[in-house]
């Protein structure tokens, strides 16, 4: 009886508790208020030479860099929680995102709608495809993540989708990570270069517009498709029609 | 006699006697919170839908009136013959097809409902730009024209048909359950026969049998099918042949690679530019993927992610000088640069070849380099191995001075060069390249060096991330 209740009691505890916390990153190419107050810090600890613009340029690169280095932290030039938090800003929330409910903007830390906007549309473009390519594929090779990326990015070209980057990866039903939300993680480094090379023309899969599993797929339109490139757990390929 | 009073205790384990009031306490307020907790999440579930089934809805009645429009619009534009009555209409129609598809593209369809308007109605809004463009410059629609906007017309008249009977079936039947079209496949319900209210599946199949269309745009039927130029009759290599090529490539980037292997080839009868794919492990731990084409044994693509962070830094022109001489030990002659991008610790840079003193933009090459080190740490030749051959090109008919004419007076002119630029559909136009300068901003301007007609305008976004064309 006692144990039933505890069980009951843990369960509706879950349930209220699990609400993912959002990490906020800053990386190359991320500008804003965000980024000068991460300038002004590395600045007036000896990491950085350059200017406070709120641009993450190469020298920010490398004050952020070297300050990771010298922190014990990934070395990966990107600005997330744990760099934050040793550059005493934690609880800055990401872009795209809300404002944290546990911290309130104040006068130092504007809301984040206004922190860490992308230089431009092309950027924004690249991150979100970054964020698609690792719901659906961040344990995949690089090759394989490209590959999700450039069918995003055939699909943009082809008049069977949306014309948009945002267009079709928001198609109802067309992801998986955006029906169950794991497009709202952080993308990894790689899917981000991975991300950077299909919106630069790196096509792996010759024209594809699909991919799925082979050993899960069991709809008969998905098999009738016709197959252009296998890569690691994914099958690439086109309607004939 | 007194009786003495026997305490009876209990055969076995003692047990201590507890109140049941805490226990029915405890039980009370855990149901009372549950079912509370339960109410909330239902009105919420309730909120979420109705929101979700509201959006749905007006992206439904939207397309609806779109397509509903853009048959009015075709059906005007067939009536006029003057290229100054025919552009604005055709503006419309192009404003009406884009309305259509976008929010088609919003709605919880299967694949082929959605794929099969969606073609229409890219193909109905390019079809009418090509059109606009025209009829904007003063050219009247030919035979091939008019019969192609005939027969947009006429799946037009059929599909806002088809759509207006959705909408009259959602209405008199209280709406459209969004939650249940959303599991609907196309050919269970093309084969029952029965309208569901909001599924599009019949307006789909009115567009079965649409014939293909060719026309000056990229959505235009004869796009598919087009043969790259490069191995266009070139014989098949082995696949050690191409393995070979493979390793000759790595070999020329600086990357410290080990052994090239088989990953495999594109199936037979199938793809585009059929390949066969290599990988080969880098000193680092991650790998260089690299594929060369069956026919003709060119290398289509390399891509990798690796980077020396001990490595030094190089500056922009140590990179390209290092891509230069990556592009013509890999066989890419007399290459040019002209965009690049810095990033996420690479440089990708565009390259097109300059022959004759013309730059060949659409027989594009990328290259990649990495910051540190240095190494190129790929490559992408889709668009040379396309499009690259030895062209015929036209007799100029405008002199650069001359071409001057059509740049803006208020523009400081930099640079004026000639080049091949790629419009659209697989066509090509000969231009004359301004690059100029207005409110400390650069653009480049393309002049039609044969009819002088303005091709194109990019905006040059120059900035410490490089040099990119919008």
């Amino acid at each position: 009886m006692r144990k039933a209740f505890f069980a009951m009691f843990m369960a509706m505890a879950l349930i209220i508790a699990v609400q993912p916390a959002k990490a906020a990153t800053y990386t190359w190419g991320s500008s804003g208020e965000a980024v000068k107050t991460i300038q002004q810090t590395l600045k007036s600890w000896g990491y950085y030479t350059g200017e406070v613009d709120g641009k993450y340029g190469l020298l920010t690169l490398e004050a952020v860099k070297y300050f990771q280095r010298r922190n014990g932290l990934t070395e990966d030039g990107v600005v997330g929680p744990k760099t934050l938090e040793g550059l005493g800003m934690p609880g800055y929330t990401p872009w795209p995102g809300t404002v944290s409910a546990t911290k309130a903007p104040s006068a130092t830390t504007p809301p984040a709608t206004n922190t860490n906007i992308q230089a431009s549309s092309r950027e924004n473009d690249i991150w979100l495809l970054a964020c698609v390519i690792n719901g659906e594929g961040r344990g995949e090779s690089y090759l394989g993540q490209v590959a999700i990326g450039a069918v995003v990015m055939n699909r943009v070209k082809s008049p069977l989708f949306p014309d948009t980057v945002y267009g079709v990866i928001y198609q109802p039903g067309a992801f998986d990570a955006v029906k169950d939300g794991q497009i709202n993680l952080t993308p990894t480094q790689s899917c981000i270069n991975a991300a950077r090379d299909a919106m630069n023309g790196w096509d792996p899969v010759d024209g594809a517009l699909f991919y799925w599993n082979p050993k899960t797929a069991t709809s008969k339109w998905v098999l009738s498709l016709t197959i252009t490139k296998s890569i690691e757990n994914h099958v690439f390929g086109m309607s004939n029609a | 006699m007194k009786m003495k009073r026997l305490k009876i205790e209990p055969i076995g384990k003692k047990k201590p006697k507890r109140s049941l009031v805490p226990r029915l306490i405890i039980m009370t307020v855990l149901a009372v919170a549950a079912c509370t907790f339960g109410v909330y999440q239902y009105r919420d579930k309730l909120k979420y839908k109705q929101e979700a089934q509201n959006a749905y809805d007006k992206a439904f009645y939207e397309a609806c009136a779109g397509v509903d429009d853009l048959r009015g619009l075709l059906q005007k534009a067939s009536l006029l013959s003057r290229s100054e009555q025919l552009a604005p209409v055709y503006a419309d129609v192009w404003r009406a097809a884009s309305r259509a598809k976008d929010n088609l593209a919003a709605l919880p369809y299967d694949y082929e409902p959605a794929a099969k308007t969606s073609k229409y109605l890219s193909q109905a809004g390019d079809f009418a730009y090509a059109m606009f463009t025209k009829t904007l410059n003063g050219a009247v629609l030919s035979v091939e024209d008019a019969k192609n906007a005939a027969s947009i017309t006429e799946y037009a008249e059929e599909l806002a048909d088809e759509l207006l009977l959705e909408v009259a079936a959602a209405r008199v039947s209280g709406g459209v359950d969004w939650d249940y079209v959303s599991k609907v496949s196309f050919a269970e319900n093309v084969n029952s026969g029965v309208r569901l209210a909001g599924y599009i599946g019949s307006a789909a199949e009115t567009l079965s049998d649409y014939p293909a269309l060719i026309y000056d745009g990229p959505f235009s039927d004869h796009i598919q099918g087009i043969e790259p130029m490069m191995t266009k009759g070139q014989p098949i290599v082995s696949k050690d042949e191409a393995r070979e090529k493979a390793e000759q490539v790595l070999s020329v980037t600086g990357l410290h690679y080990t052994e090239v292997v088989d990953i495999g080839e594109t199936p037979e009868q199938s793809g585009s530019i059929p390949v066969y794919s290599f990988s080969a492990a880098l000193s680092g731990g991650g790998s260089a993927y690299i594929d060369v084409t069956k026919q003709g044994g060119l290398p289509l693509f390399l891509l990798s992610n690796e980077t020396d962070e001990r490595a030094e830094k190089v500056e922009f022109e140590k990179a390209r000088q290092n891509a230069e001489y990556f592009l013509s030990a890999a066989g890419f002659t007399s290459m040019k640069y002209s965009y690049y991008e810095y990033a996420d610790g690479y440089i990708t840079i565009n390259y097109a070849p300059y022959i004759g003193g013309v730059i060949m933009y659409p027989d594009l090459v990328k290259v990649k380099v990495c910051v540190n080190g240095g190494a190129v740490a790929g490559f992408e030749a889709l668009g040379y191995i396309t499009m690259h051959r030895t062209r015929d090109l036209p007799e100029k008919e405008l002199t650069a001075v001359s071409a001057l004419y059509y740049i803006p007076e208020d523009a400081k002119v930099l640079t004026v060069s000639t080049a091949v630029i790629p419009s659209g559909s697989y066509t090509e136009k000969l231009c004359y390249e301004f690059r100029v300068e207005q409110n400390n901003m650069e653009f480049l301007i393309y002049i039609n060096a044969v009819t002088g007609v303005t091709e194109d305008v990019f905006k040059l976004n120059i900035s410490e991330y490089g040099v990119l064309a919008e």
